[in-house]
């Protein structure tokens, strides 16, 4: 039971930890502790974003132009890198939501039909 | 490019660069640490954040071109530190690539002439091969008027046979040459123009013509010294009287090694077939 569940949920679908980056950048500038917290808590807890996948994903976001990144102060003052979309980025997510609309729904209609 | 410039933004600020992973992973792992009050699991997180650095600092670098020149450092490192065998080795690669040199010239020098043709990249010769026993010959005149008629690909095509041939007149000894019996349309073919009197024309290749030849540049100048009365003057090839109606530019000699051209007449009882080209 506790690995099934383990199996089924925090496992992210290839592809689509940019989308929810994204997503989350699109209510705000934000440091990558914030995205990771954000993503866990709008998930109910099952979504778990790592630092080792999630800071990768960034800097490639940040390479390809997505998401843009300054030094800040956080809430509780300590050096924080804050990132935030661009219109590359907010272009970029409009598509993937787009397309990820589509494929969820397709998958839905398929194990409807079972 | 946009990310190219990026990263070259980046090179000269490596330093900068690797700070300020470790800064972000940092603020990310105390921040963890705090929410969870599990600070040795924070701590032993930080460790293992070698990984992702290593991982993000790749994304930044252009590791390819930066481990290729780690390589040729490390090469250049090596053959220094052993004079004796660079110096073999230098010398062993440059007496290989000296002689395969040496070996290059000599063969093309030998295998390759000039076949007196402008445009070779165009130029096909036609032949038959019998399959069973593997054998190849040339095409005789029907089958050469058939494919002349029929031929879309090729916007010409004539034929030739080489016969070797004494040619004599009241001038000097008789000589023995090579000559090519070449369709009317042969110096159209290969795109040979005399400097002398004409080529042939189509009546040259009628039975029963007036026996017409050709002659080279080289046996023009050897035989009757470059005289210009030499046109229209009755030479007798295989004691056949022809008369001279042209002569041919220096340095064209096709095919091969020809010395006289006379007409290919053709003739329904030859048995050996001409080769067509």
């Amino acid at each position: 039971m506790g690995t099934a569940k383990r199996r089924s949920g925090g496992e992210l679908v290839q592809g689509t930890l940019d989308m929810l980056i994204l997503k989350t950048l699109a209510r705000g500038a934000m440091h990558g502790y914030g995205i990771a917290q954000s993503i866990q808590q709008l998930s109910d807890e099952v979504l778990r974003v790592e630092e080792g996948s999630l800071y990768p994903a960034l800097h490639r976001l940040e390479l390809d132009g997505m998401v843009g990144s300054e030094w800040g102060q956080s809430a509780n003052n300590r050096r924080a890198k804050y990132y935030h979309l661009t219109a590359r980025g907010r272009k970029q997510l409009q598509a993937e939501a787009n397309s990820w609309e589509r494929l969820a729904a397709a998958i839905a209609r398929v194990m409807e039909t079972a | 490019m946009r990310r190219f410039s990026k990263k070259l933004q980046k090179l000269w600020r490596r330093r900068q660069l690797d700070r300020d992973l470790e800064d972000e992973l940092r603020f990310h792992l105390e921040m963890k640490a705090e929410e969870t009050g599990n600070r040795p699991e924070a701590q032993r997180r930080l460790g293992n954040s070698t990984v992702v650095k290593e991982v993000c600092r790749e994304l930044w670098s252009f590791a390819n071109i930066e481990t290729w020149w780690q390589d040729v450092r490390y090469a250049l490192r090596m053959l220094a530190k052993t004079p004796g065998f660079t110096l073999i080795a230098m010398i062993a690669l440059a007496l290989g690539i000296g002689a395969d040199t040496a070996v290059f010239t000599i063969v093309n020098g030998a295998f390759s002439w000039n076949l007196g043709l402008e445009h070779l990249d165009r130029t096909v010769l036609v032949g038959l091969t019998d399959p069973s026993r593997n054998q190849q010959f040339g095409v005789s005149y029907p089958d050469f008027r058939d494919l002349r008629s029929e031929t879309k690909t090729l916007a010409g095509l004539a034929a030739y046979q080489f016969l070797s041939v004494n040619l004599s007149d009241t001038r000097s000894l008789p000589e023995r040459y090579w000559c090519a019996k070449m369709s009317a349309n042969g110096f159209v073919v290969s795109e040979q123009r005399p400097v002398l009197g004409r080529g042939f024309m189509a009546e040259d290749e009628r039975p029963g013509a007036t026996p017409v030849v050709v002659l080279t540049y080289h046996v023009w100048q050897d035989r009757y010294g470059k005289v210009a009365s030499i046109l229209g003057k009755t030479i007798r090839v295989n004691e056949v009287p022809m008369t001279i109606v042209g002569v041919m530019p220096p340095a064209k000699r096709f095919p091969e090694d020809t010395d006289l051209w006379t007409p290919l007449i053709p003739d329904a009882r030859r048995s050996n077939g001409p080769t067509a080209m």
